[in-house]
């Protein structure tokens, strides 16, 4: 049987008194593009960091690959949040993406692993920008940095936190058409509060508030987003291209 | 003031300065950019115990600051790595209490009281040769260190999450910058004092951040500003004292100008209105 890239069983975490994740399961299969949405504080960014093995649950268990993430280091891609970032550090966007090259046993010459970063600075479409500072940058241009430095430990799962949060729909478009293509070759986890953006890119949408909701499928159902955000919310409304709540008049929708 | 080079004292002072400058430089400038100006602070106090250790059992003192020093460094560096946040205390403590034990230890030392206003705010003016050869070495090693490991450096300073993610020694790399920070801080003690110490270890390198973007030139331009501010206050507190009987101490005398730059520098920075990654 294959190993799964990510299991968790019965995980939970709190902070002091206040639970922040109780029991949360989850497996992810290769070749996954599961988006988590869930309200602030439901214990996304929480739950990527214990992905991460950046916070340790306390109860229950995590495995990457079949191993604790804290010694599986190397293999998961991390796009942080980019509003929590420290954009006026003195380094250029180059430096930056060859973050990602630095991990211990990785050792490859100066000039290897400059060409891989600019490589995957093209990939990113930020070709010229290699010497910028990352003060420099825009929203957009940083969020694509983060992606590349992310991509440049050749991961086999990438996780992201928030995306697109304080950037244009525009270039919130092109972060999500970027996953698209690189879904086909890792597995890709992503939280957000965006919801109707999300649900047109990913492959299956998991709801979180302390408790998550998943059911492998792409379609919200009421439950879950009741149980996630504690009221129901009117997806359809907003018009999205996509309907991502079962229809009540049964068949057929926009 | 020129012919102030012509004696053995001076010529070895401003060769003390020079030297201290670049450790001064190349620490100072990641001490900016980790934000671990008040850890740094903690550390040059948290030394000052060791000084009166020194006095009181009778060792070089410097030796105590340097040992006291590094094990404050190791200490805040390991709770750092714990606990990541909520350290302002710990620190305010190990920089209280630094100063405490130091005052006692001296107080209690046997025989003429030592002088602690020149560890407070440092003595250049009166450096023995070992001092020289000590910071020598340890100007060659922080370039060797620099050389070697700047990009992973770099990394656990800009974001130690990512670095931890991507598979970076992260702890190792943290606690190797902060014991080579409290070690300069020793040396830096001479130049300026316990007391002033992080205002030469952080003004230069945020006068260089003006202007430049990168550790590398940030290291380069903030040992220059450095070397320029610690010789012309060589040589203009000893002129001031040669010619007109003032008294001023050399080590406060660096820190205002070091302070006035940065105030020229800011300004001009506005005013050009060129703000590299602010």
């Amino acid at each position: 049987m294959k190993v799964p890239p990510i299991q968790l069983r019965e995980v939970s975490y709190s902070y002091g008194q206040t639970p922040v994740l109780e029991s949360v399961d989850l497996r992810l299969d290769d070749g996954d593009f599961l988006g988590i949405i869930g309200p602030n504080a439901g214990g996304k960014t929480t739950l990527l960091k214990i992905v991460l093995g950046l916070l340790k649950p306390d109860s229950g268990t995590i495995e990457v690959f079949g191993h604790a993430p804290a010694e599986n280091r190397g293999v998961i891609g991390y796009v942080p949040q980019y509003a929590r970032f420290d954009a006026s550090f003195p380094i250029n966007v180059l430096d930056t993406v060859r973050m990602g090259r630095l991990g211990i046993g990785r050792r490859e010459r100066s000039r290897e692993s400059r060409e891989a970063a600019l490589a995957l600075l093209d990939r990113v479409d930020l070709g010229g920008m290699a010497g910028e500072q990352i003060g420099q940058l825009s929203g957009g241009q940083l969020q694509r940095v983060l992606i590349a430095r992310a991509l440049a430990s050749e991961p086999r799962i990438l996780l992201l936190d928030e995306p697109t949060a304080s950037v244009d729909t525009r270039i919130g478009r092109s972060v999500y058409e970027l996953l698209e293509r690189l879904s086909e070759q890792m597995t890709i986890v992503l939280v957000s509060h965006d919801i109707g953006v999300i649900s047109r890119y990913v492959k299956t949408i998991a709801c979180l508030n302390v408790r998550l909701h998943y059911h492998h499928s792409r379609e919200l159902t009421d439950e879950m987003v009741e149980v996630a955000y504690g009221c129901p919310v009117d997806l359809v409304a907003h018009g999205h291209p996509h309907r991502v709540l079962p229809s009540h008049e049964s068949v057929g929708d926009g | 003031m020129i012919g102030a080079l012509e004696y053995e004292f001076f010529q070895r002072a401003l060769a003390a300065g020079l030297l201290a400058a670049v450790a001064s430089g190349i620490v100072g400038t990641f001490v900016v950019a980790r934000r671990i100006a008040s850890i740094s602070g903690g550390l040059a106090h948290a030394a000052f115990g060791g000084i009166g250790l020194g006095y009181l059992v009778g060792f070089p003192p410097m030796a105590g600051a340097l040992a006291f020093g590094l094990l404050s460094a190791m200490g805040i560096g390991a709770a750092e790595l714990r606990m990541r946040q909520g350290l302002d205390t710990l620190i305010a403590m190990v920089w209280a209490v630094g100063m405490a034990l130091g005052i006692i230890f001296a107080s209690l030392a046997p025989g003429a009281t030592p002088d602690l206003l020149s560890y407070l705010f440092g003595n250049i003016l009166f450096v023995p040769a070992a001092y020289l050869w000590f910071t020598a070495v340890l100007d060659v090693f922080l370039v060797l260190v620099v050389v070697r490991l700047y990009h992973p450096l770099q990394a656990v300073a800009f974001d130690e999450e990512f670095s931890w993610v991507a598979g970076v020694p992260v702890a190792a790399l943290f606690l190797l910058l902060l014991g080579l920070t409290a070690v300069t801080i020793v040396v830096l003690i001479r130049v300026v004092g316990v007391i002033l110490v992080i205002a030469l270890l952080t003004i230069p390198p945020a006068i260089a951040r003006h202007w430049t973007g990168g550790l590398d030139r940030m290291m380069v331009m903030s040992t220059a500003i450095s070397a320029v501010c610690i010789t012309a206050g060589l040589f203009i507190s000893y002129g001031l004292s040669a010619s007109l009987g003032l008294d001023i101490p050399t080590g406060p005398f660096i820190i205002l100008l070091v302070a006035s730059l940065y105030v020229v520098s800011a300004a001009a920075h506005l005013f050009v209105g060129r703000r590299p990654g602010v």
